[in-house]
Parts: C-alpha cells; sequence; structure tokens
C-alpha cells in the first residue's frame, strides 16, 4: 500500500470511530409535543388605530396544530380606514376572515416550540364605501380649478374573496405566550365592485390598485392553550 | 431562526414601498373639451384656418390661451383650423364670444360672434388616480333648449362671420373626435 492511500484509509476510521462515539454519547430523550390552540392579536392593526387617525382595525389570530408540522390558521378582523388621495376622499369599513392552514418548516429541538411557517389562507371581506368628497379631474382650468365636491354617497353590500400566500414566524417568549410575524402576499379571486365607484380599499386586503394584487403583515403576541400532549421517543442510532 | 426572522423584518418593511404612483396617466380620458373644426363655407369639405380668433367665456377677463408661447395679445389668438373649449363643469350652459381678426387696430376688421352652448352633464368614475371626469351631451331634444344659440337667437345659423354650424357629436366622451363644425 502506498502511505497516501494508507493514510486516507485511517483517516476514515478515525472519521467513522469518533462519529460512533459522538452517537452514543446522546442519551435516549423523550420529545414532548404539546397541541391546542393558539389564540393573539395583532398588534399592528392595534397600534396603528392609536397613532393613525383615520385609520381603526382589530385582528384577532389563531391556529391549532392538528399535525406534527401543520396547523390550522385563522385571522377575524374589522378595519375602519379613510383614504385622503389627490382626487378622492372616502371610508371604508368592514369585517373579514381568513381561513386555512401553516406549515412549519422550523424542526425544534427537543422541547421548544418555535414556529417558521409558510401556509396559504382563503379570505373573504363584506364591506362598505362612503365616498366623503372628490375633485373633477380637469386638464383644462381656463375656468378656474375645480372644487372638491362632498358627496357622503354610501355603498353598501360590497364584497371580495382573495387567496393569501403567507410566511412568518411564531416565538415562544415565555411560557405559553408567542410574538410572532407573517406578511402577506394577496390575490384577487372575485371583487363586487360599486356602480360609479371602486373598491379600492378591501379590509383584510389592504389597498388595491388597478392589479389583483395587495401585501399585508402583523405582528402577533398570543397565549397557547394546550390540549393534550404526545411524547416521542427520539430514536438513537446505533 | 435569527436569520430568518431578520429577513422577513426586513420583507415587511420594504414590502409598502411596492406602491403604484398614483399619477393620472395623460392619456386617460378624463372631462372632455368642445373640440370645434373650421370650415370654408363655399367649400364646404375645405378645412379654413381662422384668422387670430379670441375666444372669452362671459364672466372670464382673459381668452382661452391657445398659444402659450405667444406675449399677451398674440397667446389668445387662435390661427387654426381647430381648437378646443372648455365647459363648465358646475353648470348645464356656457356662453363663449367668438372674436375674429381679434388684435385688428380697424374696429370695422373686428367681428364677433356669441355662442351659447347647452348641455347635460354626467359625473363618471374613472380610475383612482383620476377620480371623477365630467362628460357633457349637448342637447339633442326638442324640448330641450337648442345645443347652440347664436347670438342670442335659437333659430340663427349666420352670424357676423359665422356662417353655418352643425352639430356633429352630441356626445363629449374624448378630444379625439370632432364635435361641432363652424362654416366661415
Amino acid at each position: 500500500m502506498r502511505p497516501t492511500l494508507r493514510f486516507i484509509g485511517s483517516l476514515c476510521l478515525m472519521l467513522c470511530a469518533w462519529n460512533a462515539s459522538a452517537q452514543e454519547q446522546v442519551p435516549d430523550s423523550i420529545k414532548t409535543s404539546r397541541y391546542g390552540l393558539r389564540v393573539g392579536i395583532d398588534l399592528f392593526k392595534l397600534s396603528r388605530s392609536f397613532y393613525e387617525k383615520d385609520y381603526k382595525g382589530l385582528e384577532i389570530v389563531g391556529d391549532y396544530r392538528v399535525a406534527k408540522n401543520y396547523y390550522l390558521a385563522a385571522e377575524i378582523g374589522n378595519e375602519n380606514k379613510t383614504v385622503d388621495d389627490v382626487q378622492l376622499n372616502f371610508t371604508t369599513k368592514g369585517t373579514y376572515i381568513k381561513a386555512g392552514f401553516n406549515y412549519n418548516a422550523y424542526e425544534n429541538w427537543l422541547d421548544m416550540e418555535n414556529v417558521i411557517y409558510v401556509g396559504l389562507r382563503y379570505g373573504v371581506s363584506s364591506f362598505s364605501q362612503t365616498l366623503n368628497s372628490y375633485t373633477i379631474y380637469n386638464r383644462d382650468h381656463y375656468l378656474g380649478n375645480e372644487p372638491e365636491v362632498a358627496s357622503g354617497e354610501k355603498f353598501n353590500g360590497l364584497s371580495a374573496q382573495w387567496a393569501e400566500f403567507v410566511a412568518g414566524v411564531n416565538a415562544k417568549v415565555y411560557n405559553n405566550i408567542y410574538v410572532g410575524f407573517s406578511v402577506r402576499i394577496n390575490k384577487l379571486i372575485s371583487n363586487k365592485k360599486p356602480a360609479g365607484f371602486d373598491n379600492l380599499y378591501i379590509p383584510g386586503f389592504h389597498r388595491t390598485y388597478d392589479g389583483d394584487f395587495g401585501v399585508g403583515l402583523n405582528y402577533t403576541v398570543s397565549y397557547f392553550i394546550p390540549i393534550y400532549k404526545t411524547k416521542q421517543k427520539i430514536a438513537v442510532k446505533k | 431562526m435569527k436569520k430568518i426572522f431578520a429577513l422577513l423584518l426586513l420583507l415587511a418593511f420594504t414590502l409598502p414601498g411596492c406602491e403604484k404612483d398614483d399619477i393620472c396617466d395623460a392619456d386617460t380620458n378624463t372631462t372632455p373639451r368642445l373640440v370645434i373644426e373650421f370650415y370654408d363655407y363655399s367649400d364646404p369639405d375645405l378645412l379654413k384656418s381662422v384668422t387670430n380668433l379670441k375666444v372669452i367665456a362671459d364672466g372670464q377677463e382673459n381668452g382661452i390661451v391657445f398659444n402659450e408661447a405667444g406675449n399677451d395679445v398674440t397667446r389668445y389668438l387662435a390661427n387654426a383650423n381647430k381648437i378646443t373649449v372648455p365647459f363648465d363643469t358646475s353648470a348645464d350652459a356656457i356662453t363663449y364670444q367668438f372674436i375674429l381678426n381679434a388684435n385688428s387696430g380697424d374696429p370695422g376688421q373686428i367681428y364677433t360672434d356669441t355662442l351659447q352652448f347647452n348641455y347635460a352633464r354626467q359625473t363618471i368614475y374613472i380610475s383612482r388616480a383620476c377620480g371623477y371626469s365630467v362628460l357633457f351631451n349637448l342637447n339633442s331634444d326638442n324640448s330641450l333648449p337648442n345645443p347652440f344659440v347664436l347670438n342670442n337667437d335659437p333659430d340663427a345659423l349666420q352670424g357676423t362671420w359665422i356662417q353655418n354650424i352643425t352639430v356633429e357629436n352630441y356626445n363629449l366622451i374624448s378630444e379625439n373626435e370632432t364635435h361641432l363644425k363652424i362654416y366661415w
């Protein structure tokens, strides 16, 4: 045998031996998985309600662990938002519900219970819009600038549905208290528009433009209510 | 975990930055003006440019600016075969004076005709950036005042310089079409 080959051979043996000894040092451990309901509130909407004069919103979030990595998840919320644009000023009020699931892509060590997830939601919103005032768009200023026209016209019975892709985290900070946040990309599926106006803001979906896409986010603090536990012996390779 | 957390946090703050501008596109049809074309009375198919035409709305001090680059006098003068004049979005009628050879030193060369336009207004929603615009419909119903009244005479078609007027399009929707033809 040439010296180099002999060296490689011994290196392999050493590595195998080290590897084996490393595995033997890990004691058998029991991994406890807790299943239950996590309920929380969106701090982002709540805080905006205080510092933003034209906004009031509340969102309750919840998820329920149904399998090792799967959670049923939902958000229920209410928003009241006044938008003051150059040409328009309107108020949108309404309620929404989003339901779907999260997939936890994070492998927790032992009894850690953090979640880094991706998920899907189906969102439904029912709302009304009030056109507070508008200004006629007129490129010609010969006869003077267009005045702002007070309207107050209300458009009731509006609705929209959308699909939402979610990515987020939920980190356990203390006992059963979790903080988390998520970002969302929404795609409108249906949108019942009023005659003579448009759904420029959809509660839960956020502001819309000509396209069908919207974005959203939330910062949550949640409380976990444990319902049952499963114990799993972690297999150790010998 | 921390890295992903930081990444998501970054994403959360950059996402609201991807908004479209709220600017009304210049190509969008908004509140239209009346498009008038001038034709030769003796050869009605022939476009004929007006000479130093000044157009002033009742209640206005200055004429419509036809020539942005002109001086205090010439900027209000049209020397084209096509002009646009705005309608009032807050009333159903507007009266204009059409003054031919307005800058002439000889008062005998200045011809003034008064045209009153009568129309209905319709407010329509365009888009978020443009908001609402007003469309105009020149009266076409006999029970309503005539679409145009020349020199306060509902039956007149001939004025001091205007020889004939025809309405080509009662509905003002865009400025890409001619609404009124004036023969002189």
